[in-house]
């Protein structure tokens, strides 16, 4: 180890900033957070946890509402099915009997 | 309003971070002092450094990585600090005043004379003895922190303490050094 490198090490020694140094860089970096906008103060409900809750509130809803729906329309196909194979039926029934009514008609034109 | 776990992150952040300040501010000061020789702008690098540190300090893997952080972010601060405010000193190290006398190691006088010298040094062989003699980094860690090969390093230092001996022993003699 030469005396230059000695010399070297004790000019370039670390020198302390001082006392208030620390305080100011706490400082500088309270001031340097972004404050909250009126928006951001008012979408306070927004935040986390919070905000899963809602959105996972919204998917059970939605899902809630597309099961109702569905079942409300199945429901209502399987009516209009009945109603449908009821009027066939009935159809059907005036058919036959119009069909009746035509054969003795037809019959008595026959016999006159 | 702060709720009390909120209230309590951020105190639990600032107390680690006034820490982080406290044990490395002398380093960070000093690097950017020892370069710039001007102590209010070195307090005003440092302090931006500690600002980038706190903006970036969930990045931070570890101690030693903050360590090494700091000591790279600051040698690069003060390097654009002295190229922006065009601090480079003016004297060049062949135009510096001769010593009267070699005084010994230790002297004061020794100790501001070799901060002249170095002062008087290029940008970047004069980051690389800061880092070498304040910092005790070895040419490898130099490289690192300042993006340079590691031949490049080892010959800012050689060169830079050729200068430097050439100029003290002009003036003090073989034997002094």
């Amino acid at each position: 180890m030469s005396r230059l490198d000695d010399g070297l090490r004790e000019a370039l020694r670390r020198v302390d900033p001082g006392p208030d140094f620390t305080r100011a860089v706490l400082e500088r970096a309270a001031a340097a957070r972004p404050k909250e906008s009126w928006w951001q103060r008012l979408a306070f409900g927004m935040r986390p946890p919070l905000v899963r809750w809602a959105a996972a509130g919204l998917v059970a809803c939605a899902l809630l509402a597309t099961g109702v729906e569905y079942q409300y329309e199945r429901q209502q196909r399987a009516e209009g099915e009945a109603a449908k194979q009821q009027l066939v039926l009935a159809l059907r029934i005036a058919g036959a009997k119009l069909h009746g009514v035509q054969e003795k008609v037809l019959e008595r034109a026959n016999r006159n | 309003m702060e709720t009390a776990t909120e209230m309590a992150e951020a105190a639990a952040e600032v107390g680690g971070f006034a820490g982080i300040v406290r044990q490395h501010q002398a380093m960070v000061f000093s690097i950017a002092y020892h370069f710039l020789h001007d102590r209010a702008l070195a307090e005003e690098v440092a302090q931006e450094v500690f600002l980038q540190l706190h903006q970036s300090v969930e990045e931070m893997q570890s101690g030693a990585h903050v360590g090494f952080w700091l000591r790279r972010v600051a040698s690069h601060r003060a390097i654009d600090c002295s190229r922006r405010r065009k601090l480079r000193p003016q004297v060049g190290l062949e135009d510096a005043p001769e010593p009267a006398t070699m005084p010994a190691v230790g002297d004061p006088m020794l100790t501001r004379r070799l901060e002249r010298l170095v002062g008087s040094l290029p940008e970047k062989p004069r980051m690389v003895m800061i880092l070498r003699y304040q910092e005790d980094l070895s040419p490898v860690e130099i490289a690192e922190a300042l993006d340079m090969p590691v031949r490049t390093v080892k010959s800012h230092l050689q060169r830079s303490l050729e200068l430097l001996r050439e100029k003290l022993r002009r003036a003090v003699g073989e034997e002094n050094l």
